[in-house]
């Protein structure tokens, strides 16, 4: 997949490109009982979101949502991706992920999004580069190389490069972290999601990622929807939703701070 | 089992050597999970993780091929044993065309005069060995005695032709001349030369002394026969009757002669004779010739055939139960792996969380169950025959006859069969792990 810069995704207008658009989502649980509803939401190319809330609020499941993840969804969650580069021809391909097949679901999931997950989920019996790049087991034979690339340059970034070879379980909560995020950026996906990034990590850790994950995300122009209790990273963030017994409401401030970024 | 086969396929069939009949049938085994695997795993890489996962749960992987490997050794080595015993079997008693005993038990007589187990058998006399030593048909009778010992080895009473049929060229020293020489098995632990006193009688109860003052010197050794005469030590039939105090056989003003003609009148009597035909056919006219009244003749490879067909039955009827435990092994297995599936739930969730396609998370769990299936049936093929190799050894140890262990296409494709099943049925767990929703495993 070409990486995928902000200005592609600027209009003629200098609008910001809505990448994402959610109408009338309702996620549903046992018996029914409703998770979250959101009447309406929309996130544009290149902002990084934060959401927060109470333990139980929805955070999470909203996140899953929009990877396509949850079950019983109703409602649509349209990501809007654009399919040139080419900025004066440019067209963009709405998926709606709740009408897409479990099948489809998993290739949008590989080809858009990268996630990254509080406890990590790499596996400990391998080395750091080899979690990084897990995806080679099943991407086309002819994006491996690049993958791999990507997956030892974000590394290098992050401060693994040297370590890479050494297996996971030898790695600090913070370096875990760093080849999670490594993973979720190896097919070099437009949206990345992160369900509490910070939470497994001491302060001085999570300030270091939050450093790192800002710095990296802002310097690829991805856009980044980070469910998060910790304000350090959330104040960091162009916008911030808070999700409420399953309802999201936005603080105006942080809305109006980060329309003003992506349209300058 | 491949009688479905259209005629002209049956034809080609039969026209195919035994070994590619075998190597076919093998390939047709295991072909179903081959065309799995290659379908499964095809365009994707998931060995690198399902190593990793086979390092992460080792030891309850090693439990899993260890069980696998048990029931898998069992059915082999229940093949490869039942073989063995019956080859073992055949190969001691090809040298015993005929035996012709007194009448009674015709497993009681081969086992005695062809295994050399101790029994106490009627005598047959003298005029009975002559009528047959004598009959046109036959090329040589000679008489077993036994019933002595010398350190537990059988001491048995014979002519110089039942010596050259049973060895042949001897491998150390010559055949006894004279009355008080002996010829030892090839297993038979004492130099050329040494001289023994043989006990009356075998094992607890022999009597050690009985024959105090009458030693034999060993004079050859024979060659190895693979049967309980490596164990024997064979001498002239006379010295047998002498030490026993019944003559030689022979008239008195023949001094020490030994071999046929016997005298009938001298004649002590002999519980068992070898008889060799002049030729195959001969030898049931005269089984039909001397199953009389006073004496029995016995084809000891019919015997033999009808033990072997009670030792067939064992094995199906065991085998039916190394089948039922290989069922309930892999039952047991694709059950534990249901549940080891689920202590790597996380992980599989994980892969679906980034867009895995489901064939590859599929073929993730399959491989690792083929892994360990695979594993566990090439160690139970070794196990298999490294227990058939022991058991052999105590075997041949006990009863003299050479058990060979050997793995034949039989167990490859009791392997085959095994293997090919159970990792088809692996696609059970793998299809399950499917079915949980990512999101449960993620929040688990």
């Amino acid at each position: 997949m070409p990486a995928m810069n902000g200005s592609d995704f600027m209009d003629e207008r200098s609008e910001p490109h809505t990448i994402l658009t959610v109408k009338d989502l309702q996620v549903r649980g046992e018996n029914d009982r409703l998770l979250l509803d959101v009447p309406q939401l929309k996130i544009f190319h290149g902002q990084t979101i934060a959401i927060k809330g109470a333990s139980g609020a929805g955070k999470s499941t909203l996140l899953f949502a929009l990877a396509g993840l949850a079950e019983h969804m109703s409602g649509s969650i349209c990501w809007s991706l654009p399919q040139a580069t080419d900025t004066k021809q440019r067209s963009s391909k709405a998926q709606d992920v709740i009408k897409l097949s479990s099948e489809a679901r998993a290739r949008f999931r590989r080809e858009t999004l990268g996630m990254i997950f509080q406890d990590f989920l790499l596996f400990e019996e391998m080395d750091a580069l080899a979690n990084a790049t897990i995806s080679n087991g099943y991407m086309p034979r002819h994006n491996k190389k690049a993958v791999q690339q990507r997956a030892e340059q974000t590394l290098r970034h992050l401060g693994i490069k040297d370590i890479a070879k050494r297996t996971i379980a030898s790695f600090s909560g913070g370096e875990r972290q760093r080849v999670a995020i490594a993973r979720a950026l190896a097919n070099d996906p437009p949206i990345l999601l992160a369900d509490e990034p910070t939470a497994s990590l001491d302060r001085k850790a999570s300030d270091h990622l939050i450093e790192d994950l800002t710095a990296l995300v802002r310097a690829q122009q991805k856009t980044m929807i980070v469910v998060s209790h910790d304000m350090s990273l959330c104040e960091k963030m162009d916008r911030i939703l808070e999700v409420t017994d399953g309802q999201i409401t936005e603080r105006n401030d942080r809305q109006k701070q980060g329309k003003e970024e992506a349209g300058s | 089992m491949i009688d479905f086969l259209p005629l002209f396929m049956l034809d080609l069939w039969d026209a195919l050597s035994p070994f590619m009949q075998d190597s076919l049938l093998f390939a047709l085994y295991l072909m179903p999970c081959i065309m799995v695997g290659l379908y499964v795993s095809r365009g994707s890489r998931p060995l690198p993780l399902v190593r990793a996962m086979l390092w992460q749960f080792r030891w309850t992987s090693l439990m899993f091929v260890a069980l696998i490997a048990t029931s898998v050794a069992l059915g082999v080595g229940l093949l490869a044993q039942e073989r063995g015993l019956r080859k073992g079997t055949a190969k001691a008693a090809e040298k015993f065309d005929l035996i012709i005993a007194a009448p009674g038990s015709e497993v009681t007589n081969v086992l005695a005069a062809v295994y050399l187990q101790p029994t106490d058998l009627p005598l047959l006399d003298g005029k009975l060995y002559n009528e047959i030593a004598n009959h046109d048909h036959v090329s040589f009778a000679a008489p077993i005695a036994f019933g002595d010992s010398y350190q537990g080895a059988p001491v048995v009473g014979t002519t110089l032709d039942f010596l050259k049929h049973l060895s042949g060229d001897l491998s150390k020293g010559r055949a006894f001349e004279k009355t008080f020489e002996a010829v030892i098995g090839s297993a038979i632990d004492l130099p050329l030369g040494s001289h023994f006193t043989p006990a009356h009688g075998m094992g607890h109860t022999a009597e050690a002394d009985a024959h105090e003052g009458e030693a034999f010197q060993i004079v050859g050794r024979m060659q190895p026969t693979g049967s309980p005469w490596d164990k024997a030590i064979l001498v002239p039939v006379e010295a047998v009757w002498l030490v026993h105090g019944m003559g030689t056989g022979h008239k008195p003003q023949e001094g020490a002669r030994l071999g046929p003609p016997f005298d009938p009148d001298y004649f002590p009597g002999t519980p068992a004779i070898l008889v060799r035909a002049e030729e195959l056919w001969a030898n049931y006219a005269l089984k039909s010739e001397f199953t009389r009244k006073e004496s029995m003749a016995i084809f000891p490879g019919a015997v033999l055939s009808q033990l072997h067909t009670i030792l067939g039955d064992i094995r199906s009827v065991m085998s039916i139960m190394a089948v039922i435990t290989q069922i309930l092994v892999a039952g047991g297995v694709l059950t534990g792996l249901v549940i080891l599936t689920r202590l790597f739930a996380r992980r599989l969730a994980l892969l679906r969380a980034i867009g895995a396609p489901r064939r590859f998370v599929f073929s993730i769990v399959w491989n690792f169950a083929a892994i360990l299936i695979g594993a566990g049936a090439v160690s139970g093929l070794g196990l298999g025959f490294v227990t058939t190799a022991l058991l052999s050894n105590i075997i041949s140890e006990r009863t003299d006859i050479l058990i060979k262990a050997s793995l034949q296409w039989p167990e490859f494709h009791l392997l085959a069969g095994f293997v090919s099943i159970t990792i088809l049925l692996a696609m059970i767990p793998a299809g399950l792990a499917l079915l949980q929703p990512a999101i449960r495993d993620l929040r688990a």
